[in-house]
């Protein structure tokens, strides 16, 4: 089957009236989520999952995979009209966005920030469709110490990204894999750590405990100090850039394309990374410089552009590998296994419907997005006045009738509810639950491949450095561990950490 | 941070020692030949290398200036309504069936939380039971526990 054929086959799922449905409804819910501040995909995932029991796999992940990009477009709203980023992916658009709003240029910067947003997810999901089969075919040739090493890189990198303390990211990731661990011992089946509780016998759920962490959470987290925003008042007008905007945001945001894509790969927030370094790298480019964050249009083209290259770039080691990178993938892999799919290196040759069906709706998604988004700016303008008490009763009603739905099973309730509350005391201490989240799903793959090495290796360690992908990939994630524990380099990486702000 | 960094730090290794507790009741095997409690008991020694990190972090930090930016406690008030209300959520909802404990669930929270006026505590949390009731229970066919009200 050439591209072609796989694109027409994508388009067969991607356009059917029912696909189109659940894409339309994906992004538009993801873009309302990224306007309101406080209220991240993840916690957005967990109010539609109820729907996705019943639907095909392919419809689930191209609705949920909808709400991701599309949080992206909202997010980069609140940047430019209110200071406020609604996702850490736009909190670099307020440097500029806000500063254009305050001259009367609004409309331009939310534009912009439209048609980067497009062009970056466009262009990133043409690499997605090229860059997935072959990363997929090449993971066929994977053995267990390579699992084993690249479940290890993703672990060491997504907590040495992470905001803050690095001891805390790893501290999280432990207890994440020791979480994983409960259930049947993935080798000889015998239980463990269940206390005889039949629901544990399956190990802890992913969606109650992702579902507390970050939705019950950062409602807990939000109710705790209730605010009032207060909006920039100024007129929307033009939201077409003119010519000048478009001279000079056109290279910046071809170079936001490329880099938010391949930073999009790798573990931790790739959004937020992205956008920071797109900023970064157009000061460096510009003639003035000196202009950043008085209100260039490139400070906004190149970053949002990034941003939404990434949740593109996101779906490639999740896809191709089976490996999820955030919160956010390793919720969508959930979703994948509670309809029966296992992503992998098998997953594009096995399931090649659901991939190039997802694929392919991204191209439609970002289309409805700038259709949509653009007129829809006033409305979701207005959104942001609606007052936060009125809110979060519905967000805790469907985070409890998500999980309860899922199994029909209260005791899946009350985890969700205790994740809740260890989330809300994570954060008041600085622990973040991303990583925590990728090593409950990662855990299962990690034991096994570890212990399979070991059987193969007959109790050397030495497996690990001798077979080249493995080793580059260990030694990769040793020196991230080893940097961020030494004080030299551990104060430089807080100091970029601090400047990336919160995780997505 | 010094000071919650240090009880953090103290429940990590509480946390660890029972994992040390709970794997010693299984057999661990040799590198050679790795059994059920292998890896937990790897997991455990890292979490307690880690743990004493920051129980050190902690302690140095103590000793030195108080670091700033201490998240808020406020609130807490607010948070323990809100928890005791979703718990009270979960004892109910099979007994009491899925329309009720959302009408309770809502206008409780509606109401304690940041107090409305009663009317829009009782209009919103009918209107929500009942359209989550007519998309979820009867479009989208999803089983619901019927409670006292028999549907």
């Amino acid at each position: 089957m050439d591209v072609l054929d796989k694109i027409g086959l994508g388009l067969s799922i991607a356009l059917t009236p029912a696909n189109l449905l659940f894409c339309f409804v994906g992004t538009v819910f993801g873009t309302l989520v990224g306007v309101l501040p406080g209220f991240g995909p993840v916690g957005a995932f967990s109010l539609l999952l109820p729907l996705t029991y019943k639907m095909e796999a392919a419809s689930a992940i191209i609705m949920l995979a909808g709400v991701y990009y599309g949080a992206m477009y909202g997010g980069s709203t609140t940047s430019i009209l209110v200071n406020i980023p609604g996702e850490s992916a736009s909190i670099v658009t307020c440097l500029d966005g806000y500063q254009m709003a305050r001259q009367g240029r609004a409309g331009p910067a939310l534009g912009i920030s439209a048609f980067g947003s497009f062009i970056g997810g466009t262009l990133g999901v043409v690499g997605l469709m090229f860059l997935a089969p072959i990363l997929g075919q090449a993971a066929l040739s994977f053995g267990p110490p390579e699992f084993f090493a690249l479940t290890f890189l993703g672990l060491t990198l997504v907590s040495y990204l992470s905001r803050g303390s690095t001891i805390k990211a790893l501290i999280m990731a432990v207890l994440g894999l020791l979480a994983g661990s409960i259930g049947m011992d993935p080798i000889s089946g015998v239980p463990r750590f269940t206390h005889g509780s039949t629901t544990l016998m399956d190990g802890v759920g992913l969606v109650p405990v992702a579902i507390g962490m970050f939705g019950v959470a950062e409602v807990l987290e939000n109710i705790e100090s209730t605010t009032s925003i207060s909006i920039f008042k100024t007129k929307i007008k033009g939201l077409l850039p003119n010519f000048k905007d478009w001279k000079d945001s056109f290279w910046p945001i071809l170079r936001g394309t490329v880099l938010g894509f391949f930073v999009g790969m790798l573990p931790g927030p790739s959004g937020t990374i992205g956008s920071f370094a797109s900023y970064a790298m157009e000061k460096k480019f510009s003639r003035y410089p000196e202009k950043f964050g008085t209100g260039v249009i490139e400070g906004v083209a190149g970053p949002e552009t990034a941003n939404n290259a990434a949740t593109t770039g996101a779906f490639i080691p999740l896809l191709s590998l089976g490996i999820p990178i955030s919160g956010t993938t390793a919720i969508l892999l959930g979703v994948l296994m509670i309809h029966g799919v296992q992503p992998g290196p098998l997953f594009i040759g096995k399931y090649p419907e659901i991939f190039w069906g997802v694929v392919t709706s991204m191209y439609v998604g970002n289309a409805m997005l700038l259709v949509l988004n653009l007129p829809l700016i006033g409305i979701w303008v207005k959104v942001l006045k609606i007052p936060y008490f009125l809110l979060f009763p519905f967000i805790f009603l469907f985070c409890l009738f998500g999980v309860y739905t899922l199994n029909n099973n209260l005791i899946e309730v009350f985890i969700m509810l205790i994740f809740g509350i260890i989330g809300f005391l994570m954060r008041k201490t600085g622990f973040e639950g991303a990583p925590f989240l990728m090593a409950l799903v990662l855990g299962p793959v990690m034991e096994s491949s570890l212990r399979q090495s070991l059987l193969i290796s007959h109790g050397s360690p030495t497996i690990f450095f001798t077979r080249p992908i493995s080793a580059l990939l260990v030694i990769v994630g040793l020196a991230c561990l080893i940097t961020s524990l030494f004080p030299m380099f551990r104060r430089k990486r807080e100091d970029l950490s601090k400047k990336i702000g919160d995780v997505s | 941070m010094g000071q919650r960094q240090l009880i953090s730090s103290i429940v990590l290794l509480v946390i660890a020692f029972s994992t040390f507790l709970e794997t010693s009741k299984l057999p661990i095997g040799v590198p050679r030949k790795p059994q059920t409690g292998f890896y937990p008991l790897i997991l455990a020694v890292l979490l307690t290398i880690l743990s004493l990190l920051l129980l050190w972090q902690a302690i140095k930090e103590k000793k030195g200036k108080r670091s700033t930016g201490e998240a808020r406690w406020g609130g807490l008030k607010r948070i323990g309504l809100a928890l005791g209300a979703l718990f009270a959520f979960a004892f109910l909802f099979e007994h009491l069936g899925y329309v009720i404990t959302t009408f309770l669930l809502i206008a409780f929270l509606l109401r304690a939380i940041e107090p409305q006026k009663w009317w829009v505590v009782i209009l919103v949390a009918f209107l929500c039971s009942l359209i989550s009731f007519l998309v979820f229970g009867l479009l989208l066919n999803t089983q619901l526990p019927p409670g006292i009200l028999g549907i």
